[in-house]
């Protein structure tokens, strides 16, 4: 690997002079013959913009191109997935070609780390700018252009009979100029096809965000589809309008419980100064329905009066991102304290809710994880298991050679 | 970006045959290929048109138009008579981004699409019968536009089990160890994928390739096992666990837990920084101890590593104690090692018939201060009972082991010559 990493550097070196134009399966070209490097070496990592239990996210700048990048270093020993679902989501990504959708450039192993060099999106997630500027919640004509770009993105996800499984404010995506991506794939279902030549029809995995994840999903009962999308969506507009998601403030099992057991939250006509209007709330009411055979599909909502008031990114430029200070330096702020007074709360009330979330499934005691967990326990079980068992023993000698003779 | 092409529309506008679909589509791809991609725009369009009229044939549609299985079996029939697999999966370069989505899903149905669990797919018979096509797909890999495209596509393939064989026995196979090695991620780990895929899913047609193919594969294997790249380190140890501990290789897992270099490599492992690899690197690790008829070779390894191994192993992700598999497993391999010296010096010097428990005692205290020295700590006023309990309970061991092992010991040794 020492060989085909410095082989890597090699072989971008001469793009400089903008005169390569082989095919190099070292470098990924993109469809505009844009190489990009897959060498730690070929990146400048300028300043820290976000930062999780196991990644980092860096504006950096690359060498080989000039060009200035967002890389999530995500710490594969640290992650408490496992290693094939990151590689699920560097393909899924890969499969994509939105501009709603956040895009992989390319993708690389350094250390133990996975690089993810992707745009650099210099107004950070809309959850972030919320919680650093708008902590009472957005206006509607800006939630309505966010808005419509994500649904763009599912439209074009949900065609593809994927599901990204956690729409959210955090997960929605602002450059610096107002151009809106749909990003972290990490957690996006695919229909892997299994024995079926179509594949699955619904999912049953547990996973997402508690606060944005519908009913069906929480339940897992009977299964879940695109629809499930469509229900965080409709959170994700009552988070932007509040400034932080409905129940957010909540630990994760009351969370669960009251979007099983109680009505589904609504969205009132007014807002401290803010106004929303009768065609938002009702694009609320007909996402966050409980049955989700009843919620329109993405593609439907597009055709909705109040997504007819989007306006452009130079819009969100003018507004959502006026007076913003670069991203590094707000996540400095919000870290040290000194944004919004009560985005401080919010980041604390969400973060310890997503720590008590964490360690809830680390240690298995939410009921609702015992899909994934046991599924993960079985397949370290069968392989330890096979210890007392691998051995031919005296007992069994006779049948497994005859069963190897037979092969 | 290419507007994607409307299933409704289609419908509406219905009234082709697939013969009728599959002779345009073909014709264009032909055309395609004459034209190169950058004066072909009109004939990507017809492909991608006529490559939709398939999709819905095959997958049905949002609106409840839902396929049949005869209905997409005798489709699959009618394409295998043309050569519309081929052409399009020589060209699929030539197509637009969504394009090659749709040619590797409408690929993948017609390849997977069969009567029952016992009877082959037309499209595979036919990709067996135009072998290009899975060099095709292989080499796929080495365009970053469409590697992931072929690797999904090839992955459909090798679900058949002759079609797999054909890969396993094929030139592909070695050249593999490259591909998972690129450093771009997503085109490596889609490699990955494949080989893993390739390994695992026909066990016994696997079985006996590796059996016919056992140094050039792990020596092949080792190099993966030792690359600077984690990832690669961490998968294919993975791999190498699941290929061992699985029933079908019980022959090759004797025979790889029986050379002194794969041994040495995977204490290597077991010692890696990244603690996750040492976790997989134990469950191998574990086998070379717990093989009941270790050759003297591997014996003298770790009776040599004794000291070190019980140190270290004693301190080995005690966190996972919780665990109570991994805890146990760990016990016996600790309790196996320490044994082993033991069993040598027996050999060596003849037992003193009388007290041979308090013998192993004095034995125990001297060679295994890792073991020991911990217990003393705990109740200095009561190692004498203790110690003699552990050997005691030593003894126990291995003349189970032995038990179990004589006669296993012939019948393995069949299966390493």
């Amino acid at each position: 690997m020492r060989q085909s990493k410095s082989l890597g550097s090699l072989a971008t070196w001469p793009s400089r002079s903008r005169s390569n134009n082989s095919r190099s399966n070292l470098a990924d070209v993109s469809e505009a013959g844009q190489a990009w490097p897959t060498s730690a070496d070929d990146y400048e990592l300028l300043d820290e913009c976000g930062k999780g239990v196991s990644a980092e996210v860096y504006r950096a700048r690359c060498f080989t191109n000039g060009r200035i990048v967002g890389i999530k270093a995500l710490n594969l020993e640290w992650l408490a997935t496992p290693l094939d679902e990151v590689m699920h989501e560097a393909q899924l990504m890969k499969a994509y070609k939105h501009d709603a959708i956040l895009p992989l450039y390319c993708s690389f192993v350094t250390g133990q780390e996975l690089w993810m060099v992707m745009p650099y999106m210099e107004g950070g997630s809309v959850a972030h700018i919320l919680r650093y500027k708008y902590p009472e919640g957005l206006s509607e004509v800006v939630i309505a252009t966010i808005m419509r770009k994500v649904l763009e993105a599912l439209a074009y996800v949900h065609k593809q009979g994927d599901i990204h499984r956690d729409v959210k404010a955090g997960n929605v995506l602002v450059d610096g100029e107002g151009n809106v991506k749909l990003g972290d794939f990490g957690v996006a279902a695919t229909p892997e096809r299994e024995a079926d030549w179509r594949g699955p029809k619904t999912r049953n995995t547990f996973v997402g965000t508690p606060c944005w994840m519908a009913p069906e999903v929480l339940e897992q009962v009977s299964g879940y589809g695109t629809s499930a999308d469509i229900w965080s969506f409709g959170i994700t507009i009552l988070e932007m309008a509040h400034g932080h998601a409905p129940f957010s403030k909540l630990p994760p099992m009351k969370v669960l419980l009251m979007t099983l057991q109680g009505p589904p939250p609504q969205l009132e006509a007014s807002c401290g100064s803010r106004h929303f209007s009768r065609g938002m709330r009702e694009v609320v009411a007909r996402c966050l329905n409980k049955d989700p055979k009843k919620r329109p599909t993405a593609k439907e909502l597009l055709e909705h009066k109040f997504f007819k008031q989007a306006k452009d990114a130079e819009c969100l430029k003018r507004t959502l991102l006026a007076d913003l200070p670069p991203l590094p330096q707000r996540c400095n702020e919000i870290r040290a304290g000194k944004a919004a007074t009560m985005a401080r709360e919010n980041e604390r009330a969400s973060l310890a809710s997503h720590i008590s979330y964490v360690t809830d499934v680390a240690h298995g005691k939410t009921p609702l994880e015992i899909n994934f967990l046991s599924a993960r326990r079985s397949s370290r079980r069968r392989q330890s298991g096979a210890l007392a068992a691998s051995f031919p023993s005296s007992r069994s000698s006779s049948s497994s050679s005859s069963s190897s003779s037979s092969s | 970006m290419p507007q994607l092409f409307d299933i409704r529309k289609l419908v509406k506008e219905r009234p082709k045959t697939p013969a009728e679909v599959l002779s345009k589509a073909c014709a264009a791809l032909e055309a395609l290929e004459q034209l190169g991609r950058e004066r072909g725009e009109k004939e990507e369009a017809t492909v991608r048109k006529n490559l939709g009229y398939l999709k819905f044939w095959l997958f049905g549609d949002e609106q409840g138009h839902d396929p049949t299985r005869e209905g997409v079996l005798a489709l699959a029939q009618e394409v295998v008579r043309t050569d519309f697999v081929l052409k399009l999966v020589g060209n699929i370069g030539l197509l637009d981004f969504e394009t090659r989505k749709d040619a590797a899903q409408v690929f993948g149905a017609l390849v997977r699409i069969k009567e029952d669990a016992a009877e082959r797919s037309p499209g595979a018979i036919y990709v067996e019968r135009h072998p290009q096509i899975l060099r095709l797909l292989f080499q796929g890999y080495d365009d970053p536009a469409i590697a992931l495209n072929c690797g999904s596509m090839y992955r459909d393939c090798i679900r058949d089990e002759t079609l797999a064989t054909m890969e396993l026995y094929g030139e592909d196979l070695m050249e593999f160890f490259q591909r998972v090695e690129v450093a771009n991620f997503e085109i490596a780990s889609d490699a990955f994928s494949s080989f893993k895929d390739l390994l695992t899913r026909h066990k016994q047609v696997v079985a006996q390739f590796l059996q016919d193919n056992f140094t050039r594969f792990f020596d092949a294997f080792a190099a993966l096992l030792q690359s600077n790249n984690y990832v690669t380190r961490r998968q294919s140890l993975k791999l190498l666990g699941e290929l061992l501990l699985d029933r079908c290789n019980v022959r090759l897992m004797m025979r790889y837990v029986s050379d002194v270099k794969n041994l040495m490599q995977m204490m290597l492992l077991l010692k890696d920084s990244s603690r996750n690899i040492q976790f997989e690197a134990f469950h191998v690790f574990k086998v070379f101890v717990a093989n009941p008829n270790k050759p003297q070779a591997i014996v003298d390894i770790l009776t040599n590593n004794r000291e070190k191994l019980l140190k270290y192993l004693e301190d080995f992700h005690t966190d996972r104690d919780e665990d109570e598999q991994f805890k146990e497993e760990k016990a016996v391999i600790i309790r196996e090692i320490s044994l082993l010296g033991r069993e040598q010096q027996q050999q060596q010097q003849p037992p003193a018939a009388g007290t041979p428990a308090q013998q192993q005692q004095e034995r125990q205290e001297q060679q295994q201060p890792a073991l020991a020295a911990p217990q003393q700590q705990q109740q200095p006023g009561d190692l004498a009972p203790q110690a003699a309990a552990a050997a005691a309970g030593h003894q126990e061991g291995p003349s189970a082991a032995a038990a179990g092992s004589a006669p296993a010991a012939a019948g393995s040794n069949e299966g390493v010559s």
